[in-house]
């Protein structure tokens, strides 16, 4: 047992590692202005809200299309759904700008920011809703269709009603994900600072105060984790895993809004690919250089796939039913600039180890959203599982090898595959923990700072592309990984 | 009992994570000694001058380059701050009003250089320790065929421009930096920062970059930009585009000046002057001026040519937003609480 709890902590302690070395660095801590906290918990928590809220109602329609979508398409339109959410912030950013240039909107400021959110993560609830109704009520639905009862009944006294705690959960997971977003409250926030992950990087990059900077990273997963931690816990029933079909929705309709966001941001992104199409040689001009990055993406992206799944098999054989899951349930990731300076500090400039912590310093980020969206409901379905195996006296490793690294197989490769997609469009940690243009991702940023906005889009489009292979090709590793005979 | 395809899918994951590692650092340690420059992302990035210039000047040297894309001017000297056991020993991408932060923070080199070579206009540089390698006059960029523009501060102010100008903060970016200066200097500080509001109340709105800004004016979302008198030069060279203007105010325009300076920390000092020095020269700043859309600091014939397409600007002399530059976090204090208002 004390091995066991040696062992959770030293895992947990990976997540907190940048925090710790920073903490070194800490000198005498003055606390920042209640007026700077104020204004900004209000901002955040306003955009985060509404993204959430926005999201949540728009997921939660488009999870009743996805319900009456017929078993053909189901599985398609839930990937159309998802894809928004794993294209690469700078995509997200460009689709805002460009949507509120169609509606005639502000381009800066709370709007566009809750839009880019909303349209990040609406695909995540609609799917997230569709599983749960599956998982949980497909009985129930069927027995009611059966019995006649209206659609309006079913979705309010069935749906509604059995699953607010998980509705609130899912509006929590996007809430969290909103409040500590960097890329877009940066890039579009306009002067109203809308997460602490900018107040963060103005006060290390403007003020050279990393007291303050710490303060805020602290006070943020605090609010978070208080946050998490306060939810109400979710039923344990059964899983089915088929498909259900339940409700009439015209076919079109159900296409047309469940294919929107993504053809929203496909659009806006041609439009920028269009007319960059006339400089496409200037890319040329990189000669293998072009090549180097895409190999670098794609290596990134699967040596961050790879750390991914080695997480995932950690977590589940190290009992995450006790405090461990309250732990990550409850922990967000620090900011990149947190994560990258704190990382530095550690492993120094040598190329190898540079090249470790990188990963590293990605698994920090993008881990503890994955676990709380994937790996945490699978590992609680499995839960009744392990107890019986417990009172049948399996050890902790048969249980490991024989019921959860087989059952977890699908969600472990996708989160995998989204990890690598996130890895490979991300450019913030990459250019300051490495100081090098490492990734496309990397090469774009550098094109839009100087001038090339459309082309930018075009080597973007292509990190998405070099993202699939890296899904399909870590998909099949994770199936390899997870079969015994 | 672990199958055969378990460990086989092992061993390639093994393989390809430890070969893909040595590929990617395959340039591996060189003979001969080595310098390292901390320059800012878009100077390193591919389209930028940095790639070049280390080519040609390691042919020179007979060294190694490390150009570490190090972010911006406020990231640099963080990075520094926080790697004191491993400092660079050539910062490029400061500027006349960083250059002061800098300044507080770490001990630099001095450097002798000749001025004969260079433009009248630096011919009295102050600085032994901060040196200019390329320059631009700011103002408004716009498109003459879709609008008309304000010629003067107090015409930014009227209503038909809510939202249609793209300025930049001054808190994350060096050009909104220099506006803010711009009009503290032009107004007073009071009245400056009085004015600052009204624009605020406007509607206006700031970008964290320039980068941003400028993307939302090629964007059609603003009619103008706060950015360089030459990223006229880019329309005009890159995309062949002649509908790009530059606003000519009444009075003198602010003007940033890129600096290079060598920090007392340095390791490869002799090396660090040497390149300092090769960015100095007709070969160099000819690079410079090209990929960078900036003034080279001396003349460049190659840039000659291109300098019939830019408008002539009055600026201010280079130091004169010194004193506000000197109480700088003061005053983004003060901007810290427009915000809020």
């Amino acid at each position: 047992m004390r091995r066991l709890r040696l062992l959770q902590s030293l895992f947990f302690g990976v997540f907190v590692l940048p925090l710790l070395s920073l903490l070194t660095y800490l000198g005498r801590m003055e606390l920042p202005p209640f007026s700077e906290w104020k204004s900004t918990l209000v901002w955040s928590s306003i955009q985060s809200a509404a993204s959430a809220s926005i999201s949540l109602v728009i997921g939660f329609f488009l999870a009743l299309l996805l319900l009456s979508s017929g078993r053909r398409w189901t599985m398609w339109l839930m990937l159309a759904l998802l894809l928004p959410g794993f294209f690469p912030p700078l995509m997200i950013v460009l689709t805002g700008m460009q949507v509120t240039d169609w509606l005639g909107l502000s381009s800066l400021g709370l709007g566009v920011v809750v839009f880019c959110h909303a349209l990040m993560n609406v695909g995540l609830v609609a799917v997230g809703v569709y599983q749960l109704v599956v998982m949980r009520l497909k009985g129930m639905i069927e027995l009611a269709t059966v019995e006649s009862a209206p659609y309006k009944m079913i979705v309010g006294s069935i749906i509604l009603r059995r699953l607010w705690r998980e509705l609130a959960i899912l509006f929590f997971l996007v809430f969290s994900m909103c409040f500590t977003s960097f890329s877009i409250p940066l890039i579009l926030g306009g002067d109203q600072t809308m997460s602490f992950e900018v107040l963060v990087y103005q006060k290390v990059r403007v003020y050279n105060d990393w007291n303050q900077a710490l303060f805020y990273v602290f006070f943020e997963m605090f609010f978070v984790s208080c946050f998490i931690w306060l939810l109400p816990k979710q039923d344990d029933e059964s899983v089915v895993t088929e498909l259900l079909q339940f409700g009439r929705w015209p076919m079109p309709m159900v296409f047309a809004f469940c294919l929107a966001p993504l053809l929203l941001v496909l659009f806006s992104e041609l439009a920028g690919v269009l007319p960059a199409l006339t400089q496409l040689h200037l890319l040329s001009e990189l000669g293998g250089h072009f090549w180097v990055l895409s190999f670098q993406s794609l290596y990134l992206g699967f040596a961050a796939s790879f750390v991914s799944v080695l997480l995932c098999w950690c977590m589940g054989y190290l009992s995450p039913w006790g405090k461990l899951r309250k732990v990550f349930q409850g922990l967000s990731a620090p900011s990149a600039v947190v994560v990258g300076f704190g990382l530095m500090l550690l492993f120094g400039d040598q190329p190898y180890l540079q090249l470790v912590s990188l990963v590293l310093g990605l698994s920090i980020l993008f881990f503890p959203y994955l676990y709380r969206w994937q790996l945490d409901p699978a590992l609680q379905r499995l839960q009744s599982q392990v107890e019986m195996a417990k009172v049948m006296g399996a050890g902790r490793s048969q249980i490991f090898w024989d019921i959860l690294r087989p059952q977890l197989v699908s969600p472990v490769g996708f989160i995998a595959g989204v990890m690598g997609f996130w890895v490979i469009g991300e450019f913030a940690l990459v250019q300051l923990m490495t100081g090098k243009e490492l990734t496309l991702a990397v090469l774009a940023q550098g094109l839009l700072e100087r001038y090339r906005l459309d082309l930018g889009s075009i080597v973007i489009l292509w990190t998405i592309t070099l993202g699939f292979v890296n899904w399909l090709f870590i998909g099949g590793v994770v199936r390899v990984f997870s079969h015994r005979s | 009992m672990v199958n055969k395809k378990f460990i086989l899918a092992g061993v390639l994951v093994a393989a390809v994570l430890v070969g893909g590692a040595l590929i990617i650092n395959s340039g591996g340690a060189p003979s001969g000694p080595r310098l390292r420059v901390f320059a800012y992302d878009s100077f390193v990035s591919s389209f930028g001058p940095g790639p070049r210039l280390v080519e040609a000047f390691e042919k020179k040297c007979q060294c190694k380059v490390d150009l570490v894309s190090a972010g911006d001017a406020g990231l640099i000297l963080q990075r520094m701050e926080l790697k004191k056991d491993q400092p660079p020993d050539l910062v490029i991408g400061l500027d006349q009003l960083t250059q002061f932060t800098a300044e507080k923070r770490f001990q630099w080199k001095e450097v002798d250089v000749d001025h004969s070579t260079w433009f009248e206009r630096f011919h009295d540089w102050p600085s032994r320790h901060f040196i200019p390698f390329d320059w631009a006059p700011m103002g408004f960029i716009y498109r003459p065929s879709r609008t008309q523009p304000f010629k003067d501060f107090e015409g930014m102010l009227d209503k038909k421009w809510d939202d249609r100008i793209a300025l930049q903060d001054p808190r994350t970016s060096t050009p909104g930096m220099q506006f803010l200066f711009w009009v503290l200097s032009h107004f007073g500080e009071d009245d400056g920062f009085e004015y600052l509001l009204k624009l605020k109340r406007n509607g206006l709105r700031f970008a964290p970059s320039w980068s941003t800004s400028y993307g939302l004016f090629q964007k059609g979302k603003a009619d103008f930009v706060f950015s360089y008198a030459t990223s006229l030069l880019y329309h005009r060279i890159e995309e062949k585009e002649t509908d790009y203007a530059f606003v000519q105010f009444d009075g003198l325009h602010p003007m940033q000046i890129e600096l290079m300076a060598i920090p007392a920390s340095c390791v490869s000092c002799e090396l660090a002057e040497s390149f300092l020095r090769f960015l100095l020269t007709e070969e160099a700043q000819s690079v410079i001026a090209s990929r960078n859309y900036m003034y080279p600091v001396r003349h460049v014939e190659s840039f000659a040519k291109l300098e019939a397409f830019l408008p002539k600007v009055d600026t201010f002399p280079a130091d004169r937003f010194e004193p506000l530059a000197q109480k700088q976090l003061e005053i983004l204090q003060r901007w810290d609480l427009l915000l809020r208002k």
